[in-house]
């Protein structure tokens, strides 16, 4: 990753949630549902070992099945993803990372899930949400600029600072959330080596410059960071600095 | 709606599956104390495996295993002159804890006993009692964990005079008020629910929000594996574990444990041999009878029409799914918080124990077991504004009242 220079660190409206989403609909519309609920534009969502489905050809507005076929059933064994919101309410999955199983050991082939993708049954989630703002993110969507201090920020290579209508405060700032989950457990089960890819959907040929960095400190000290962009969203244990 | 495959993996508990290996990872209840007046050995049917448990020479408790009878029942009491013990079948650690024998049926040595209320109290703090319910453990101990099910399968249509309620759930009223539970659990059917995951597993809040900004505060647990720890009246809690005899059978282990006078036992005893057969402990309201049901009585008095006592309402909803719930055909809802958790805290230690990693498993590993107090459990009326605090303070005072150690800081 390298060095990262700290004027590009921009401190952003965001905190820890945890909720319980409804299964059943397609996920983009679950996660909808959980956007407007938390009321975020956008957040780093984790589900872990959560039953799904995929029935095929079974419409998005149509009733929810009596009955599951196995065939169609699998479990995901965790899935990370960004989550954000679109102008009409829907919510579209922009990227995630995730290891999964299906019941038919023949889709376990398929090395992506499809975006038809249904919660079996309801599932505790867990992450960071974002407030909505007027900061344009390649991976966030638009966020809100924190205006007094954040223990979420973003590190934005290339950032345009004249994107922003405040000052930008300091990042040694002291902690304000509230931390209702343990931040080293919300991150117990990454580990991005031995997943797959899933929902590259967006911008297949980012160039490094283009990364984001999600970092979020607790007593000025960085206790988590995330690379994310518009085709990732997962960790990174060790980096060559952080910022002081 | 899970398939059929993730059901089995959750549900059946025969040696050598998933959610037997993780059960096989913690003591379970086996016998009641009680049991053992009778001649030795007594039968011992846990997890699927046929064990018989007698004492050894030097006065200890054995568990081991015996000769399955041609056309033996799953729930059976053989004679102990009928029991032969099988010379090279498996010997298990045994427990004796407050009323009950409890067995381990792991690898590895067993864990630690957590410093909850009923293992701490004093004996004669502490009644302990079982029953027969014909379905899955899992069925059995997720309608213990459902906040919401009270206020319809429990629901009386009438209020009792809080001085005959002694022994019986659901019939005191709340801590330092004159609100029978019942009215709370009528009058107020939609509580809003939270589950925070802990050390020893989930800790359960209802909060059935009243007129006048007040709010009804009910704290339960799920104790991992398969126990729940709710309250049962303003003196007593209830430690129930949903015990395994096979996939299809389980029995229920309580442990009445009082934070003020020493338990009743004759009463207690008394109040629940009228409803159960000896030696199986089988209800005596069942299947075979309709639980007892009188119309006329669902009409005026209870909700299920099924009397006064609510484990029948549980046993019938429970048996009522089937001996294996269906769940390709389940749809829980966003209310059924406290059970989508605990599902994702037995996926989580299924997978933990096919990769090896019981230390991942609550109160396995690394964890100190016995620094593991409480749970809190109990009902409360509060100042919505101050619901937490109110809760929190009247366990302290229950427990600074307590005549055996029941501290907590």
């Amino acid at each position: 990753m390298g060095c990262f220079d700290p004027v590009n660190i921009v401190p952003i409206e965001a905190r820890l949630f945890e909720d319980c989403v409804d299964g059943y609909f397609p996920l983009s519309v679950t996660l909808a549902h959980l956007l407007q609920r938390q009321c975020f534009g956008s957040a780093l969502i984790a589900i872990r070992v959560a039953p799904m489905m995929d029935i095929p050809n079974l419409e998005s507005g149509a009733p929810v099945p009596l009955h599951i076929n196995p065939l169609y059933s699998g479990q995901i064994d965790w899935l990370v993803a960004i989550a954000r919101m679109q102008p009409l309410g829907s919510c579209s999955i922009v990227s995630g990372w995730a290891q999964w199983h299906w019941n038919d050991r023949a889709r376990d082939k398929v090395s992506r899930l499809p975006h038809s993708l249904r919660l079996a049954e309801p599932a505790y989630v867990h992450g960071i949400g974002f407030v909505q703002g007027h900061l344009r993110t390649r991976s966030l969507g638009r966020v809100k600029l924190a205006e007094t201090s954040s223990c979420v920020a973003l590190h934005m290579p290339n950032i345009d600072l004249s994107d922003f209508s405040t000052d930008v405060p300091q990042f040694d700032t002291v902690e304000s959330l509230c931390w209702s989950l343990n931040p080293t457990y919300f991150l117990e089960w990454f580990d991005h080596s031995v997943v797959g890819s899933w929902g590259c959907r967006y911008s297949l040929n980012l160039g490094n410059g283009s990364e984001e960095l999600l970092l979020v400190e607790k007593r000025c000290e960085v206790i988590w960071r995330a690379l994310i962009s518009d085709t990732r969203a997962y960790t990174k244990r060790s980096f060559d600095a952080v910022p002081a | 709606m899970i398939s059929q495959e993730l059901n089995d993996r959750i549900t059946r508990i025969g040696s050598g599956t998933p959610a037997g290996t993780v059960l096989r990872h913690y003591w379970q209840p086996a016998a009641l104390v009680e049991e053992l007046h009778a001649s030795l050995p007594i039968a011992v049917n846990l997890l699927g495996e046929r064990l018989a448990l007698s004492r050894n020479q030097l006065g200890h408790w054995v568990l081991t295993g015996r000769k399955t009878q041609i056309d033996e029942p799953v729930v059976c009491y053989p004679d102990a002159d009928q029991i032969q013990i099988l010379e090279d079948g498996p010997t298990y650690p045994v427990a004796e804890n407050n009323g009950i024998i409890f067995a381990y049926l792991g690898d590895g040595e067993p864990p630690d006993f957590p410093n909850f209320d009923c293992f701490r109290a004093d004996e004669s703090h502490v009644f302990a009692f079982k029953g027969l319910w014909e379905c899955n453990w899992l069925q059995a101990l997720e309608i213990g964990i459902d906040p919401a099910h009270a206020s319809f399968l429990h629901r009386f249509l009438s209020d009792e005079d809080a001085e005959g309620s002694y022994g019986k759930q659901f019939r005191d009223t709340v801590v330092q008020t004159d609100i029978p539970i019942t009215h709370v659990l009528r009058e107020y059917p939609c509580p809003e629910i939270d589950v925070e995951e802990t050390d020893y597993g989930l800790k359960i809040t209802a909060l059935r929000h009243m007129d006048n900004g007040r709010t009804h505060v009910r704290i339960t647990n799920q104790i991992f594996p398969e126990a729940i720890c709710i309250p049962m009246s303003q003196e007593m809690t209830i430690t129930q574990w949903h015990v395994p005899i096979d996939d299809e059978n389980c029995y229920w282990y309580a442990m009445f444990t009082s934070f003020g006078e020493p338990v009743n036992k004759e009463v207690m005893r008394t109040q629940r041999l009228k409803e159960h057969e000896l030696p199986t402990y089988a209800p005596k309201k069942n299947r075979l009878n309709h639980y007892g049901f009188d119309p006329s009585e669902q009409k005026t008095q209870t909700y299920t029409g099924m009397g006064m006592d609510i484990n029948v309402h549980d046993q019938w909803a429970v048996e009522g799914m089937g001996t294996i719930q269906d769940r390709t055909r389940e749809h829980l809802g966003r209310s059924d918080k406290a059970i989508i958790r605990y599902r994702r805290m037995l996926r989580k230690a299924l997978k933990a124990v096919e990769m090896g990693d019981r230390a991942a498993l609550p109160m396995q590993g690394n964890a100190h077991v016995k620094t593991i107090v409480g749970p809190l459990s109990n009902d409360t009326i509060a100042l919505t504004d101050d619901w937490f605090g109110v809760s929190y303070r009247a366990d302290l005072k229950r427990r600074a009242a307590c005549s055996w150690d029941a501290s907590i800081l």
